[in-house]
């Protein structure tokens, strides 16, 4: 849980700033389409496979889309969250699989593995290689332009994550269960959209009222 | 048996298993081209020369058809596509014995688990164009031809004989892999063929091992054992041996990755009591300057020893090789990697002239 806990006080941080406009919530659900049947994994031609680590925290993992509004606000300015975002690495997989930010946020990559990882990205929107670095060491990027950060290790080709760089705060992770709530949006209209990694990308016009909550469901 | 029996038998459990279960497809595709040395003039020019000095266009499909088949069990293939056709390269099922996956083995088509090389051939992982001059260079020892002491006088320096590792060498075989503290791994495999001889059935089984220990993360040391017939058994000795140990490491931090090996090989002579020993190393660093560029340096070296021939006089049976190869690489893309690679080879006797330069541009899917 520490993880959400970081990432709920680093959004408040934000919101802080503007807290005096007149703003709603947006909330909603989101139906994801039917997953696929699940398989075994593969197990490695050479070595080991890696252990697994009881102390993993599954639901950070589960952080399915992230829905936020992509307009920009030119008259406002959103600093980033002084307390780093994390982008987890444990039992070959990146956690959470999405991590949104807002622009100019530094993340922090601790590796919480057993092994040797590598974390790199060849987008336009970040290019960087963190080179191998051990078990409890971290290394941090700053992302200073918004877009989608496609993360990969370079010696574990499944591990895969993303990065959604944001031009504002207003954005929600979503879980399996689907729902959403993003808070203290400033009145206006706006294009919602929503990420889920690999695949489609949606977006809806929305239109957000003085106080209130609006409510909105999508489905793939 | 026939090892062609053994890779139609794997074949057909491999392709009645995939009805089973889902498969995963990944593949890479490599395109090279090498412009080398013609070899000295007036003088038949070397095996190891590509094409004999001709600029030369290559392509490869490699292709990894991989199930997992339960908790603890998974198959694997290699398939390979070449101008010449289609080759079974790798098709094996591992099965984990323990719950805890410390335990597990191994069957089917292998490669060898000599050396750190296997794991890491693939134009993927490798940072140059050939493999180490220990698993590429051929000597002029032959390993079906007749035996003839005339022929090994004139012969050195032609490549027409066996590599020290050929890793070509998949082969019928088992293994079984225990894994202790997650530092400790042993490989121990049973094969039907000898580490630097792929190509025929022997009488006799060939043991090989690997003990490999990881005394921190990014340190990888190995110790191998390789022992078993490389020849067809001769008249005048029944089953002519070679006996190889390796000893290998890695240490990979930051951006920097080094790989080294040493062999020190034997060959029983099939005719007498002659033995061609052959001892050589390398040493490997990969720096990564930026996320889509790096460097990488190797440097490897062969040496052969003095044998007594008919006439009464010792002399070597092979050239000494030097080996240096430098490169760089670019990454297009996560998949996509182009390599410009410059070898040199320089030999005790006679300059063999079959330096090279090639480009390589390889895309996985």
């Amino acid at each position: 849980m520490w993880i959400f806990k970081r990432s709920l006080l680093c959004t408040m941080m934000l919101w802080g700033v503007n807290e005096s406009l007149p703003a709603g919530d947006l909330e909603g659900v989101l139906h994801f389409p039917v997953a696929k049947k699940e398989v075994f994994r593969l197990l490695p031609r050479y070595g080991r496979p890696t252990p697994a680590d009881e102390t993993m925290m599954p639901p950070a993992r589960e952080v399915k889309a992230v829905v936020y509004i992509a307009d920009t606000f030119p008259d406002s300015t959103f600093a980033p969250p002084r307390e780093h975002p994390i982008m987890d690495q444990r039992n070959e997989q990146f956690i959470p699989y999405i991590l949104p930010v807002v622009v100019g946020t530094t993340v922090d990559f601790p590796n919480n593995d057993r092994v040797y990882h590598n974390v790199f990205s060849f987008s336009k929107a970040k290019t960087f290689d963190l080179g191998k670095y051990p078990t409890r060491t971290k290394k941090s990027v700053t992302f200073e332009q918004v877009g989608i950060v496609s993360l990969y290790c370079e010696i574990h080709a499944h591990m895969n994550a993303f990065i959604l760089v944001l031009p504002n705060p207003y954005f929600a992770t979503v879980n399996a269960d689907g729902k959403f709530r993003i808070r203290h949006i400033p009145t206006g209209e706006y294009t919602l959209k929503v990420f889920m990694g690999r695949g489609e990308e949606i977006e809806r016009a929305v239109a957000v009222p003085e106080n209130g909550v609006t409510h909105i469901d999508i489905s793939f | 048996m026939p090892r062609r029996f053994w890779i139609n038998l794997s074949t057909f459990v491999f392709l009645q298993a995939t009805s089973l279960a889902q498969m995963n497809l990944a593949g890479r595709m490599e395109v090279v081209w090498i412009d080398a040395q013609e070899g000295q003039p007036g003088e038949e020019p070397s095996e190891n020369i590509v094409n004999h000095g001709e600029p030369t266009f290559l392509w490869r499909l490699r292709i990894y058809l991989d199930m997992p088949v339960s908790e603890r069990s998974s198959i694997f293939s290699d398939l390979r596509l070449e101008p010449e056709g289609l080759q079974v390269d790798f098709a094996a099922i591992r099965l984990f014995l323990n719950a805890a996956r410390t335990v597990s083995v191994q069957a089917g088509v292998l490669g060898t688990p000599i050396g750190n090389v296997t794991p890491r051939r693939s134009s993927k992982d490798n940072p140059l164009i050939n493999l180490p001059a220990m698993y590429d260079y051929r000597t002029q020892l032959p390993g079906e031809a007749a035996f003839d002491y005339q022929a090994l006088r004139s012969n050195r320096g032609t490549g027409k004989g066996l590599r020290l590792l050929n890793l070509g060498a998949y082969s019928p075989g088992a293994a079984i892999l225990v894994s202790w503290w997650d530092r400790l791994d042993l490989n121990f495999g049973v094969f039907n063929y000898s580490p630097s001889n792929p190509y025929t059935a022997y009488s006799q089984l060939n043991l090989t091992q690997r003990l490999g220990c990881r005394p921190l993360m990014g340190l990888n040391v190995g110790f191998s054992l390789s022992k078993g017939a490389y020849r067809r058994p001769a008249p005048e000795r029944p089953d002519p041996q070679q006996l190889l140990y390796d000893v290998d490491f890695s240490y990979e931090r930051g951006h920097l990755s080094i790989f080294g090996e040493a062999v020190w090989n034997r060959w029983d002579s099939p005719v007498d009591d002659n033995r061609f020993k052959a001892r050589g190393y390398y040493l490997e660093t990969k720096y990564k300057f930026h996320p889509h560029f790096f460097v990488a340096l190797r440097v490897a070296s062969l040496q052969f020893n003095a044998i007594r021939f008919p006439d009464g006089i010792e002399r070597a049976w092979e050239d000494d090789l030097r080996r240096y190869e430098w490169g760089l690489g670019y990454y297009f893309a996560r998949e996509t990697l182009g390599k410009l690679v410059y070898q040199k080879n320089v030999t005790e006797r006679v300059d063999i002239r079959d330096d090279y330069v090639a480009l390589q541009l390889s895309s996985g899917f």
